[in-house]
């Protein structure tokens, strides 16, 4: 059986080889044209071939690591035909996209940034009872890309708290629309625009010059004493007038509640009627000013507290501010008074005062600053005696930035606090931050 | 209680009056072109054909990187015009919101910027983001900050796309303009830059 098929498949292989060399002397003349043409083709694929592979070379050598590519590139071949003009084009195309894909690679459609710091100090740079190393914040930043003028800002922050135990705030969750290049109406919980500090560095450590928030302008759990985040309502913009620019805000929020002497913004709504209303209108000169603001802020609350017979305190804060920010200099000054009213009736009208003064220039990668903050507060107002941080102090600091790279920066800070009212204590501090951006 | 004091009036007019106001400008806004340069005027990248192009992006309240960037690019004028070529360098803002054409000559002059070969853009937020997704320029807002490299994009006569540079490297920077063709800088212009 097996040899019968050896032979039948033997007769017709040979059957079919004699077959196909008949037909094939029969075509001899069509045949040797086609095999010419069949050559040519084989030689230009050859030659496209051998373009194709140099300029894939070229490609890998320019998509190579920086260190690859931080030699000269070989200049482009001219072109010579269609097919070297075709070529390069959709070299220039490939080139495009690997810049544009390396730049934006990581990216989901949901650009996630966010900042982070460590450090170490002799006390803690919020708490003054700790010491030693400690993690700051790792905070992350989400900007949804909703089309042209619908904004969102989402702000998620992870710390540790004076227990050591993970503590997670929506620092900022806020959503907005662009009414025009001149304003913006936001709706959610926002930092509140008094002064000029609180808006201008948020809870990324990394952006700021110097290593930590003045002490009364620290947020509400870090023992701040003036709102730092309302929830509500928040119009804001800039308007050029000549050679500089106005720039404005106008919110309306939710009262906040002095609670465990904290103050709450109260994010999940109010169980009565009381706001908090404010502004800030601005003036950014130009010319051969760039770089100064100045400005007015004001907010008016009803605040409550937590004590056993509860006060309630009309908040009057008047904010004055002047920053002097150039590629060498910045400056900081704040000033805020606060005119109190107490509204339980039983102490009357008080007048505290808080500010500071920030001076930072820019050398290079080194930035040294020094500051110097005040707060004189009534402790007879309610409105302070409620709160941990509500107390009398002043406070010294020298310190220096050091830009590592864009997305990194070393922070070193000495200072000196002094309380004046409630502990009468005063001590000095050296605190070490490494912040960096992703 | 809702207690309608000192600031409440003054400030829910000024809400009224911003919505209104600037109603007009968003709807005119539709119309804008590309990009406006430095004196307003309407201005497209096409406009730069038959000319080498450095192209970066920045933003006039930036203190720490752009100036570095600036400072990079004046660095390359000189050793270009040291060649006795031009190169145009056309810097794209990040933040036309505040980065009008206003605010782009006031920076030029604080900057000690005299050239003619420098154009600074606004653009409209949409031409704006085209620009930084084509050459890769990633950036992302923080409050009154732009989060952003620093990068240095090198475009042929015919608007080709020719390198980058992240480093802000001269050297780098040279070669790409060498590689665009028709610079023809001296190579001791390459082995200064590369000796610093």
């Amino acid at each position: 059986m097996k040899r019968s098929a050896v032979i039948l498949c033997s007769a017709l292989l040979f059957t079919g080889a004699m077959g196909s060399a008949d037909a094939a002397t029969a075509a001899a003349p069509k045949t040797d044209d086609r095999v010419a043409e069949l050559e040519r083709r084989l030689d230009a694929s050859n030659k496209l071939i051998e373009q194709l592979s140099e300029r894939l070379h070229d490609l890998e050598a320019r998509l190579a690591p920086p260190s690859a590519t931080a030699k000269a590139p070989e200049p482009p071949a001219p072109a010579q035909d269609e097919t070297t003009a075709r070529l390069a084009a959709i070299e220039r195309e490939v080139g495009e996209m690997a810049v544009a894909g390396a730049a934006s690679s990581g990216s989901s459609g949901l650009p996630v940034h966010g900042f982070a710091d460590v450090g170490a100090g002799t006390r803690g740079a919020i708490d003054p009872d700790h010491k030693g190393f400690a993690v700051g914040s790792l905070d992350f930043y989400l900007t949804p890309e909703l089309g042209e003028r619908t904004r969102a800002l989402f702000e998620l922050n992870f710390e540790v708290d004076e227990n050591g135990e993970l503590a997670t705030d929506l620092e900022r969750a806020q959503i907005g629309y662009q009414i025009s290049n001149g304003a913006t109406l936001w709706l959610g919980r926002f930092h509140t625009p008094y002064g000029y500090y609180n808006t201008a560095f948020h809870h990324g450590q990394q952006i700021s010059t110097a290593l930590r928030r003045p002490s009364f302008l620290q947020f509400e759990d870090a023992g701040g004493i003036m709102p730092a985040h309302t929830v509500g309502l928040w119009l804001t913009g800039a308007h050029r007038l000549g050679g500089g620019r106005w720039t404005y805000d106008a919110f309306v929020g939710n009262a906040q509640q002095i609670e465990d002497g904290t103050l709450n913004p109260r994010q999940s709504g109010l169980t009565e009627s009381e706001f908090t209303v404010g502004g800030n209108l601005g003036y950014l000169a130009g010319g051969f000013l760039d770089g100064l603001k100045v400005g007015l802020s004001y907010y008016t609350s009803t605040v409550g507290d937590d004590a056993l017979m509860p006060n309630r305190t009309r908040v009057n804060n008047y904010g004055l501010y002047a920053t002097f920010d150039t590629d060498r200099w910045e400056n900081l000054l704040e000033f805020y008074h606060f005119d109190n009213d107490d509204l339980s009736g039983t102490s009357g009208s008080h007048n505290s005062n808080a500010g500071f003064v920030q001076i930072a220039y820019r050398l290079e990668r080194f930035t040294p600053y020094t500051r110097y903050e005040r707060a004189m507060l009534e402790q007879t107002d309610a409105y302070f005696a409620a709160q941990t941080s509500g107390g009398s102090y002043y406070r010294s600091a020298v310190g220096v930035r050091f830009d590592l790279n864009l997305a990194s920066a070393l922070k070193l800070e000495f200072g000196r606090t002094v309380e004046t009212d409630r502990a009468r204590e005063e001590f000095g501090d050296a605190l070490m931050q490494y912040a960096i951006r992703f | 209680m809702w207690h309608t004091q000192i600031g409440a009036r003054p400030f829910a007019a000024v809400v009224l009056l911003s919505a209104l106001g600037f109603a007009g400008v968003a709807s005119s806004a539709d119309a804008a072109p590309d990009f406006r340069d430095e004196w307003g005027r309407a201005i497209q990248l096409d406009d730069f054909r038959g000319r080498l192009i450095v192209a970066t992006m920045a933003y006039t309240n930036c203190r720490r990187a752009c100036p570095a960037t600036v400072a990079t690019l004046k660095q390359l004028e000189r050793m270009v015009a040291a060649s006795g070529r031009t190169v145009e360098f056309v810097i794209v803002g990040y933040d036309p919101q505040n980065d009008d054409p206003r605010a782009w000559r006031d920076y030029r002059a604080n900057h000690g910027i005299t050239g003619d070969h420098w154009q600074f853009l606004t653009g409209t937020a949409a031409s704006t983001l085209r620009f930084s997704h084509r050459f890769g320029f990633p950036f992302w807002r923080v409050d009154e900050h732009v989060m952003h490299m620093q990068r240095l994009v090198v475009l042929d006569q015919k608007g080709n796309f020719v390198g980058s540079d992240d480093q802000l490297s001269l050297t780098h920077v040279l070669a790409l303009l060498q590689k665009a063709e028709g610079v023809g800088l001296p190579s001791t212009a390459i082995k200064e830059v590369a000796g610093t």
